[in-house]
């Protein structure tokens, strides 16, 4: 087989494989495909925001409504946090390449920062959001440990804000072995092998 | 605007819709794969019409942003988004109907066979390449030197024609 013979095989197929569309209902439903796309990634971007906007409401009213000091300044400091995470998950989101326009080296390159941008908040969270949980959670029990009835609530309450916190530490470890370390690598190979 | 952008869609699409198709056939791993991501394709493309700046043929620019696609439809991210796009207006006539597996067409299978078979840099540069583009297209829409380009075709069409005489 000669190889200009290939490009006329591969071209062959349009002999029998033929593409047919209605062009005023391919229109519509191109539109209204894409408004459904639109409207579920808005709602993944609001689910974000809403989670951590009702912590914040939830812990303001705490500290609105429960007159102990500690835990108000808790109250406070959660809040902060939850504002740290939002503010860490929205910059990480905005490394996503969105410019399909790119060429395909450089396209490859955007999703291999925006992939390892997606590691590092993954791997450190437990230190930033986790880790520091613990002393402040302490402290939003501490004014309530003199009230004996509450004792064992506030026993229970503290070890599932460390079983939570052991939890999702190990979770995003196994989101960064199962799903984002295989596609660095995979996009590391692809890089390599254009190059090559 | 609109009309006009939709004009210049419809007709692009019309001369380049079975090359972005037979693009997606070397990403999917099935012909009902393919359907979906010649689906995806057709609405991320309509989606970036608006951004097209003419500072190359459209034809060019369709095939890039299909390959950038066609690079994201393994992830779960995009399966997930797949539930979102839904199309009867596109209909595939004898794709992967049984008469298309006869001798005459061996060729044809046995290159599609080798093709899948190419890591994905080379599955790029192939697709491209199959379609008739010139280096320098290529080179502009892969983002690699005509040079690099020439040498790889050169290579990647070897191993295809290794590939093939040993199925054929």
């Amino acid at each position: 087989m000669m190889e200009d013979e290939l490009i006329k095989i591969w071209q062959s197929s349009s002999n029998q494989e033929r593409v047919k569309f209605e062009k005023s209902k391919l229109m519509i439903e191109l539109q209204s495909s894409l408004g459904r796309l639109h409207r579920w990634w808005k709602y993944l971007e609001l689910l974000e925001i809403i989670s951590v906007v009702i912590g914040i409401i939830a812990f303001a009213f705490i500290f609105y409504w429960v007159p102990f000091t500690t835990v108000k300044i808790a109250s406070i400091l959660i809040i902060v946090l939850g504002i740290v995470t939002l503010t860490k998950i929205l910059g990480v989101n905005k490394t996503k390449p969105s410019d399909l326009q790119e060429n395909y080296l450089k396209y490859l390159k955007k999703i291999k920062v925006h992939l390892e941008a997606q590691k590092k908040l993954l791997e450190t969270y437990f230190y930033w959001g986790i880790l520091p949980l613990f002393p402040i959670m302490l402290l939003f029990l501490f004014d309530f440990w003199e009230i004996p009835e509450k004792r064992t609530i506030i026993v229970i309450t503290y070890l599932i804000t460390i079983v939570m916190g052991i939890y999702g530490y190990f979770l995003n470890k196994q989101r960064v072995k199962n799903e984002i370390d295989p596609r660095i690598t995979k996009v590391d190979a692809l890089i390599k092998e254009l190059k090559e | 605007m609109k009309n006009e952008q939709e004009t210049i869609f419809l007709t692009a699409l019309e001369q380049n819709q079975e090359k972005l198709f037979r693009v997606c056939s070397i990403y999917a791993k099935d012909d009902e794969d393919t359907k979906d991501l010649f689906q995806e394709v057709l609405v991320h493309i309509w989606r970036s019409m608006s951004t097209f700046k003419g500072n190359s043929a459209i034809g060019t620019w369709m095939f890039r942003v299909a390959l950038n696609i066609c690079l994201r439809f393994k992830s779960k991210h995009t399966k997930n988004q797949q539930r979102f796009i839904r199309m009867d207006s596109i209909t595939i006539a004898n794709f992967g109907a049984e008469e298309n597996r006869t001798a005459e067409n061996e060729k044809l299978n046995s290159l599609r066979t080798c093709v899948k078979k190419l890591n994905e840099g080379d599955k790029a540069i192939v697709a491209l390449y199959l379609e008739g583009l010139a280096y320098k297209e290529i080179s502009s829409i892969l983002g690699l030197s005509e040079n690099h380009i020439a040498v790889k075709v050169k290579r990647i069409k070897s191993k295809l024609l290794n590939c093939i005489n040993e199925i054929v």
